[in-house]
């Protein structure tokens, strides 16, 4: 998925948080790209270092809490080593984020047309007037009806579909070049997410920008990502095109995540496998494999490397397809083919 | 807004009123024994003390007493019987016991004297009390933030007839470099004014300051942490943008709401401050009247007290509406 010059490329980025505890790795060494008119879909649970990677892309972390290496390029400039004020020029304006949940998101007491208006006059010296015209333009562009009286209203008279829309007029505003969504559809009904990911796709294809999808639903990357990375206790465990990593995934983990959810081509009786125990302690990672004590496949003992050694992400034989996983890529593909496959994939 | 309004002021008089029943019920449930103070300790004998309580019917059943005081505020009464008999126009809360002085007058002597200390006072405590508040939820964990972590808990463990009489001592009375408190109203000598109440306002309002630190440090931390705090910055905001005009404006309603409930409950005369710098607001007056068991001054400081905490309640009601628009007044 690499290309000549993407966009955005994130380079062994690692992130981590000292508290008292202990050292919090939430992002260990991760590296991607995105160029403009692509999708990448990140997946993972929570804690799995997702969310972390898109702030930082944001450089919306802490620089006295968060400690950062490796390199975020935008437009090839890294924005690790910007200072604050160059920072602010990039987020809103170049990169821009679509939270999670809208009505959270959105200040409580202003309008939303003020809130867009802001968004725009960060970043552009125009009257008040001009930029009102511009986020009533982009209300209407996101579907709101009657968008000049909508604008005047606050977030909490809106529904949960419209205040995603609103959100995503904001972000969009000043034409980013690439959009950060966090997980954009989880607080909302199912059919109005379908109805947000058509305007998401609809939008990029306008504007031609690089979105980063990050969300833990399988469906949604299948939908509209190309490019999909999966992620496991802060590093990259699969990667590669929606094509190969969904239908040809060759670690067990995404395995896990794949047999986790319904088909609509799978048998209605059949029960769905849920990944046994829980997400990885970030402070205290277990060793080798992040993923063995959770993997039927681990290879244990006797000098077996899955509890002793962490696998470095590798290309396996399918062109921009790269997994961390110690078993032989040939058991790989048979246990997928013998063991997963038949209980229906999610596409 | 208007039903609103009614509905919180029908509220406000029936809370009034069991108010009023219930201070007039426990004046006489207790052992207050009003003629006898009147007569005074020399030439006092059994007869003087009947023809007191006769002349004042505070023998009389009590709800035959709290029915004439009641109407006596809307029609006016006498008071006393025969030459002796003091007239008292509407809205009438009684006369003194102890100077036959209409009582609405003497609570209009106090009123300005408690009104300036609590104006002054809340003014300097929430200018200051925020401020450091604020400053120290930005700079968490920095020495200010220690700094003013020490001053709320130092603020909230004294006292202010401690610190009151501490500084009185020292900077008036030892150093000499604080004017002495007193009250002169400041329509006559505007500065006198200032200077007479700096003492008083400067020990309140930076006691006062402590809770209010403590609770804008923490409605802060909070709200810096919201989701839209961080769409704020996302948008490329300046820290200046976001921490005034989005995480202090969503703060504003709780700090609203200790303002309006502290300067409502210091109108109605702070009783502590007041005896300490010995100033003839409201609370000086209603300590008096209790130690001399003045019936009509209890109950109009009582009642004086519980209207401007239920006004300042309804006030900041009505203030949520305006800040928050989520808010509806129904």
């Amino acid at each position: 998925m690499a290309d000549q010059n993407p966009y955005l490329q994130v380079k062994d980025l690692r992130v981590q948080f000292k508290t008292e505890d202990g050292v919090v790795k939430a992002v260990d060494g991760v590296s991607f790209a995105v160029e403009r008119g692509k999708t990448l879909g990140i997946v993972g649970e929570s804690g799995s270092g997702k969310s972390v990677t898109s702030l930082s892309i944001m450089g919306l972390h802490n620089r006295k809490r968060a400690a950062m290496t490796g390199e975020i390029l935008v437009d090839g400039r890294n924005i690790l080593n910007l200072p604050e004020e160059k920072l602010r020029e990039v987020r809103g304006q170049q990169v821009s984020m679509i939270f999670q949940d809208p009505l959270s998101a959105l200040h409580p007491f202003y309008t939303i047309g003020h809130q867009i208006v802001e968004a725009h006059q960060v970043h552009h010296k125009v009257s008040k007037k001009e930029s009102r015209k511009r986020a009533i333009e982009m209300l209407d562009r996101v579907g709101i009806p009657q968008p000049a009286k909508r604008a005047d209203q606050y977030p909490h008279e809106f529904s949960g579909g419209m205040r995603q829309r609103a959100m995503i007029a904001m972000s969009l505003v000043n034409n980013p070049n690439l959009i950060i969504a966090d997980e954009p559809t989880t607080a909302l009904d199912v059919t109005v997410q379908a109805q947000i990911l058509d305007l998401l796709l609809d939008l990029q294809r306008e504007f031609n920008s690089a979105i980063i999808m990050i969300t833990h639903d399988l469906g949604v990357i299948s939908q509209i990502a190309d490019d999909v990375l999966v992620m496991y206790g802060g590093r990259a465990v699969e990667t590669g095109t929606v094509e190969s990593v969904m239908r040809r995934p060759q670690h067990p983990y995404t395995w896990g995540l794949l047999s986790s959810v319904p088909s609509l081509h799978g048998d209605a009786n059949e029960d769905l496998v849920p990944i046994k125990g829980n997400p990885p302690s970030l402070i205290n990672l277990p060793s080798g494999c992040a993923f063995n004590p959770r993997c039927r496949y681990a290879m244990l003992g006797d000098g077996r490397p899955c509890d002793l050694e962490i696998p470095q992400l590798l290309q396996v034989q399918e062109r921009g397809h790269s997994v961390a996983c110690h078993l032989p890529e040939q058991e790989r593909v048979q246990t997928y083919q013998q063991d997963i496959a038949h209980s229906g994939v999610a596409q | 807004m208007l039903r609103y309004l009614i509905k919180r002021s029908l509220i406000a008089v029936i809370t009034l009123l069991m108010i009023s029943i219930t201070t007039f019920w426990l004046f006489f449930a207790g052992s207050a024994n009003p003629a006898a103070q009147m007569c005074g300790a020399k030439a006092c004998d059994a007869a003087k003390i009947e023809r007191i309580n006769k002349s004042l019917g505070l023998k009389d059943p009590i709800h035959e007493q709290y029915g004439r005081f009641m109407s006596g505020i809307f029609t006016g009464r006498e008071i006393g019987e025969g030459a002796d008999a003091i007239k008292c126009p509407a809205p009438c809360l009684g006369v003194s016991f102890r100077t036959s002085e209409p009582v609405l007058d003497i609570i209009e002597r106090g009123l300005p004297v408690s009104a300036s200390i609590a104006v002054g006072s809340a003014v300097i405590s929430v200018l200051l009390g925020v401020s450091l508040g604020i400053a120290s939820a930005l700079k968490r964990g920095g020495w200010l933030d220690k700094f003013s972590i020490g001053f709320a808990l130092t603020g909230a463990s004294l006292q202010i007839f401690f610190l009151g009489l501490l500084l009185q001592m020292v900077l008036v009375y030892q150093l000499k470099i604080w004017d002495r408190p007193r009250y002169v109203p400041p329509s006559e000598d505007f500065l006198g004014w200032l200077s007479g109440m700096s003492l008083p306002w400067v020990t309140l309002g930076v006691l006062s300051a402590a809770t209010y630190a403590r609770f804008a440090r923490a409605e802060m931390l909070e709200i810096l942490s919201e989701d839209f705090v961080r769409t704020a910055r996302a948008k490329g905001l300046t820290p200046r943008a976001v921490n005034i005009k989005h995480a202090l404006r969503a703060s504003l309603s709780s700090i609203v709401t200790i303002f309006g409930l502290q300067l409502g409950g210091l109108l109605g005369g702070a009783a502590i401050t007041e005896t300490t710098f010995d100033m003839p607001g409201i609370g000086k007056l209603a300590v008096k009247a209790v130690g001399d068991d003045n019936l009509p001054i209890v109950m109009a400081t009582v009642l004086l007290a519980a209207f401007f905490v239920v006004l300042f309640n309804v006030i900041v009601d009505a203030m949520y509406a305006v800040i928050d628009p989520r808010v509806k007044l129904s």
